[in-house]
């Protein structure tokens, strides 16, 4: 091999400006909190962290993590508990935005948060602090839903306006500029509990009109179709009507008195969607099952679970053993979610 | 040599030479010059007597070091495999991530020349190696730190979206 000499120092390179693709790899790399600094620091990489498809990288990688984010909003305060369960565990506390106090939490997804108070409803980053104000519906809504379809790439609100005879729902899409009506409605949503978000369509407990059962009531983001789907007919007691997303599945907790949880997942076999029952968990004798939310479940088994609307505990079904992970003031509107930290603009609407 | 007394052993390995931005000339063995796609690609559509290859983008003290991590990883991935193949026990992945951060560790210059040079190459694990360490280099760190790190003029702009 022949040897070479050095070269002179002073060759002016400004080595941080790598061609776009590399930037971008770097960057795909980076947690959200550096690329929130990274992007005052120079214009070429502002713009490179708001490109739509290093959002979009970042939001698969977040989903996909083994030990969830989680979020817990108050009446004014929100807290992020990053990496639940982990030895890196942390929890942080922000205060809200003025306008956001207050206020009901409607669903996250995506790193987005929708909110709603006095007929206000607002989609906002909580990360970025970015927030974008729907325009009022016709009526104050007695249920709302937001959600997120992949294939159309659009995030929407959902209203239900339910009277004693009728109920009506509109839907406003993020991007638009006002909301537009969806007839046939076949269920009622259960104004007592959220929504939950699973590909692509949203998920209540819901009184089916022509059935006259309870049940789930779906609505695709996508196509704005609604479904219900019965209750399991082997469930004893179906109320209150928990409903979570467990291992990649819609759950349904049903609580036994005194103190055991019979979780239902719904599968689609043979494209039919059924109920299996899951699991059972036994709770200390302490914990009352009536306000219990179940919200992750860990590969080691253990169940992340926010209890009495003021704790965020973790529980190991295995040893029966109860860990608390954050505790809060007690109030009906306090609330966590499962939430994926991202970048994703509510203002663009984009992912 | 003792190779010619015996011809059915291996035959001499063949080379090639590569040549620096700088004019040097470097001849290495050809299995190494194939980590690189580039000259992969070259490499099959070329003739078969022309074995040389300017690179134009590549200065000779960082072609030394791309050199020196592709023998590392052609001489490594032999002896894992052979390990393998007699079900013996190696750490020899351990071993070659070892050598792998230590050759990393370097100036920020002379990352940057090595991270272009395999990008330049297309040497698809020394590439990710180098972005994952400018990667780590600004994980962490304040705004200020990584302006001072990498010599970033502070033309720093005013950001709508909020403080921290």
């Amino acid at each position: 091999m022949t040897s070479s000499k050095r070269r002179g120092t002073g060759r002016g390179v400004c080595w941080w400006k790598f061609p776009p693709d590399i930037t971008f790899n770097i960057f795909s790399r980076l947690p959200l909190q550096t690329l929130r600094r990274c992007r005052r620091m120079l214009k070429e990489w502002r713009i490179i962290i708001s490109d739509p498809h290093l959002i979009n990288t970042h939001l698969i990688r977040s989903s996909q993590v083994e030990y969830p984010d989680i979020l817990i909003l108050t009446k004014n305060k929100f807290y992020f508990v990053n990496r639940v369960s982990s030895i890196e565990e942390s929890v942080k506390g922000f205060s809200l935005p003025k306008d956001l106090k207050s206020s009901i939490i409607i669903n996250t997804c995506n790193g987005l948060l929708c909110s709603h108070r006095d007929n206000k409803t607002h989609v906002w980053n909580p990360f970025t602090r970015e927030v974008m104000h729907i325009p009022p519906s016709r009526d104050t809504p007695k249920v709302l839903g937001f959600g997120f379809d992949p294939i159309l790439n659009q995030y929407k609100v959902v209203a239900f306006f339910i009277s004693s005879n009728n109920v009506e729902v509109e839907v406003f899409t993020i991007g638009s500029s006002s909301w537009k009506k969806v007839t046939e409605v076949p269920f009622v949503p259960d104004p007592s509990y959220t929504s939950v978000l699973l590909n692509g369509s949203l998920h209540w407990s819901a009184w089916c009109m022509r059935s006259k059962r309870m049940g789930i009531g779906c609505f695709a983001i996508g196509d704005e179709e609604f479904r219900f789907v019965p209750l399991p007919s082997a469930a004893v007691s179906v109320h209150p009507l928990d409903l979570s997303v467990l291992g990649g599945s819609l759950a349904l907790a049903e609580h036994v008195y005194p103190n055991r949880v019979v979780v239902w997942l719904l599968k689609q076999q043979e494209g039919k969607m059924t109920w299996s029952k899951q699991f059972v968990l036994w709770l200390p004798a302490f914990m009352s099952i009536e306000s219990l939310h179940l919200l992750y479940l860990l590969k080691n088994g253990e169940i992340i679970l926010e209890y009495n609307h003021q704790k965020l505990v973790s529980f190991d079904p295995q040893r029966r053993q109860i860990r608390d992970i954050k505790t809060y003031p007690r109030s009906f509107e306090t609330c966590a979610f499962l939430h994926v930290g991202s970048l994703v603009s509510p203002i663009i609407g984009t992912a | 040599m003792k190779d010619s007394f015996n011809p059915s052993i291996e035959p001499p390995k063949k080379t090639v030479t590569l040549v620096s931005s700088d004019g040097y000339d470097f001849e290495v063995e050809e299995e190494v010059a194939l980590e690189s796609q580039v000259i992969k690609d070259g490499f099959e559509d070329k003739a078969v007597d022309d074995r040389e290859y300017l690179l134009f983008n590549v200065h000779s003290d960082t072609l030394e070091l791309i050199i020196k991590y592709c023998e590392k990883h052609v001489s490594s991935r032999k002896s894992i495999s052979a390990a393998a193949a007699s079900s013996s026990s190696s750490n020899g992945e351990e071993a070659l991530k070892e050598w792998d951060e230590h050759f990393i560790s370097v100036d920020t210059n002379t990352l940057y020349d090595i991270l272009m040079a395999a990008d330049y190459l297309n040497i698809k694990s020394l590439l990710d190696l180098a972005i994952q360490k400018v990667a780590d280099t600004i994980h962490g760190r304040s705004p200020e730190q990584i302006r001072k790190k990498f010599n970033i003029e502070n033309d720093s702009i005013i950001d709508p979206w909020a403080s921290e």
